[in-house]
């Protein structure tokens, strides 16, 4: 790594102080050392947040719960706070133990995505200030087969996916030291455009306790410190045995989290039946346009967007009872 | 560790619009740290791109923890660090300032051996012994959570720590007899 100077604070105003200047901003600093040990990036000063008290910590509320941006993945996962069970499953499958005790949930949310080509310091790209896309051309097995523009790299964050099936919102600090508030969707949607340039500095995630049936699926290439080539999540909400509400986003196959919108209105109403759900997914994944090393890509996100309706429907069903 | 020390295009930047941004700035340049590794203290001089790793290893001549991956995917350098197990080289020296770090070399010595350090012998859970060190922590931190964990959760417990010998087999026996209570 280049030299750095470093600087711990404990609020956001004098966070947001030294990052006007230049600074970086470093959570558990996974994806930040990981980028700038390949020399990708070479900041001259990182901002460590660790002692930012205001981020820290899961609180329940009445609306459900509070999770601080600098909530580790391990705490995520085997925190209690009767969280919802995709929330969990998405934290406890990420990584490995050595990770999920230092990675946070705002960095799982900001982190750069899995492209080869990105994270090769030798190779230029778009997304690095140069032009075009290797990946196109190149290997892409990896990459996006829905909704991507120039660029198909996949942000591979797990818990992205099922926080905004749950609906959940982004707290922060706009560059001028406002709060701000917005649907976390829109937070990663606007992330998408410039990883390195978040809309806020995520201060918590509000996640509200509308959905009793919640689920995370995933397949990876391996079982360990990988990313998933596909996952699913599901919220889903039965009334009187039926389904009354669902939503379902995918992760690992689009720049993105992808909303299966037409997942919500297949189901709506509905018996929640395995058959049901098998068409649902293959209907969701009717537009995917894998690159040339991609298609397997789709038969997985179909395989786990089944799984993750299923598993949540029986959750909800178990809930409900 | 003064602020002029990083470099024009902050530092003054700052003064300019005449107020400080606030906190401590360390570095780039050497800063002492206080840790307290295997029950001893030590200080030592560090920059703020020294890894915790390279700290222990190169600066504090404490070899138990190997470095191989240098990006945290392999779990041969993993540590304690205030009880959670940790890749050192994914974790910066000035993360773990104040902080207390445990190795497989703190657990026990050749004759006093700790009962994962023993099992591991006497089942010769080791071909090059390179991964050792962090399968023993990662065992350990298996352990203080849970003394009786079964055989599936200790896979789990050791999945972030890779062995290239393939002598998983054997690891997982050695520790699944401590846990048993027997070696």
């Amino acid at each position: 790594m280049k030299r750095f100077a470093y600087v711990r604070v404990e609020d956001a105003g004098t966070a947001l102080s030294w990052a006007a200047k230049g600074g970086r901003f470093k959570a558990g600093g996974l994806d930040l050392l990981d980028r700038m040990k390949r020399g990708t990036l070479a900041p001259e000063l990182l901002i460590d947040l660790a002692g930012w008290k205001e981020a820290r910590g899961i609180r329940t509320t009445e609306e459900g719960w509070s999770l601080g941006s600098l909530t580790t993945l391990a705490d995520l996962a085997e925190s209690g706070h009767g969280l919802p069970a995709g929330i969990r499953e998405a934290a406890e499958n990420t990584a490995t133990p050595q990770v999920r005790n230092r990675a946070t949930l705002g960095g799982n949310l900001c982190q750069t995505p899995r492209c080869w080509y990105f994270h090769d310091a030798e190779i230029s790209c778009a997304k690095k200030g140069g032009a075009g896309c290797p990946a196109r051309e190149g290997r892409n097995e990896g990459h996006a087969v829905l909704s991507y523009g120039e660029c198909p790299a996949v942000q591979g964050g797990n818990l992205a996916p099922i926080l905004c099936a749950l609906g959940a919102w982004a707290l922060g600090r706009e560059a001028d030291g406002a709060s701000r508030r917005m649907p976390l969707a829109d937070f990663c949607k606007a992330l998408e455009t410039d990883w390195d340039r978040a809309p806020l500095l995520l201060e918590r995630i509000e996640v509200p306790k509308t959905f009793p049936g919640t689920s995370h699926v995933e397949v990876r290439h391996r079982d360990s410190f990988d990313w998933a080539v596909a996952s699913a999540a599901v919220a889903m909400r039965l009334e009187g045995g039926r389904i009354a509400e669902v939503r379902a986003w995918l992760g690992g196959v689009a720049p993105g989290p992808w909303r299966a919108a037409s997942v919500e209105k297949d189901l709506a109403g509905l018996d929640p039946k395995p058959g049901t759900f098998r068409k649902a997914a293959e209907a969701a994944l009717r537009e995917a346009r894998p690159l040339s090393e991609g298609a397997y890509k789709v038969a997985m996100a179909r395989h786990v967007l089944e799984k993750a309706l299923e598993r949540a429907a029986a959750r909800a069903a178990e809930e409900g009872r | 560790m003064s602020a002029a020390a990083i470099g024009p295009s902050l530092v003054s930047n700052g003064k300019e619009d005449g107020r400080e941004a606030g906190g401590e700035v360390l570095g780039p340049g050497p800063v002492k740290i206080r840790l307290e590794v295997d029950g001893r203290v030590r200080e030592v001089e560090v920059e703020p791109r020294t890894t915790l790793s390279e700290c222990l290893r190169d600066l504090l001549g404490l070899t138990a923890p190997k470095e191989a991956c240098g990006l945290g995917a392999c779990g041969s350098c993993s540590v304690l660090l205030d009880g959670k197990l940790v890749s050192s080289c994914s974790v910066l020296a000035l993360d773990a300032e104040g902080g207390k770090i445990l190795t497989a070399a703190g657990l026990g010595t050749p004759d006093r051996m700790h009962p994962l350090q023993r099992s591991f012998v006497e089942n010769d859970a080791l071909q090059c012994g390179f991964c050792t060190p962090g399968m023993i922590v990662a065992a350990q931190a298996c352990l203080s959570r849970n003394p009786k964990a079964g055989p599936e959760e200790i896979r789990a417990a050791l999945s972030g720590n890779l062995c290239r010998c393939g002598t998983y087999t054997r690891i997982f026996e050695a520790v699944e007899r401590v846990a048993r209570g027997g070696r």
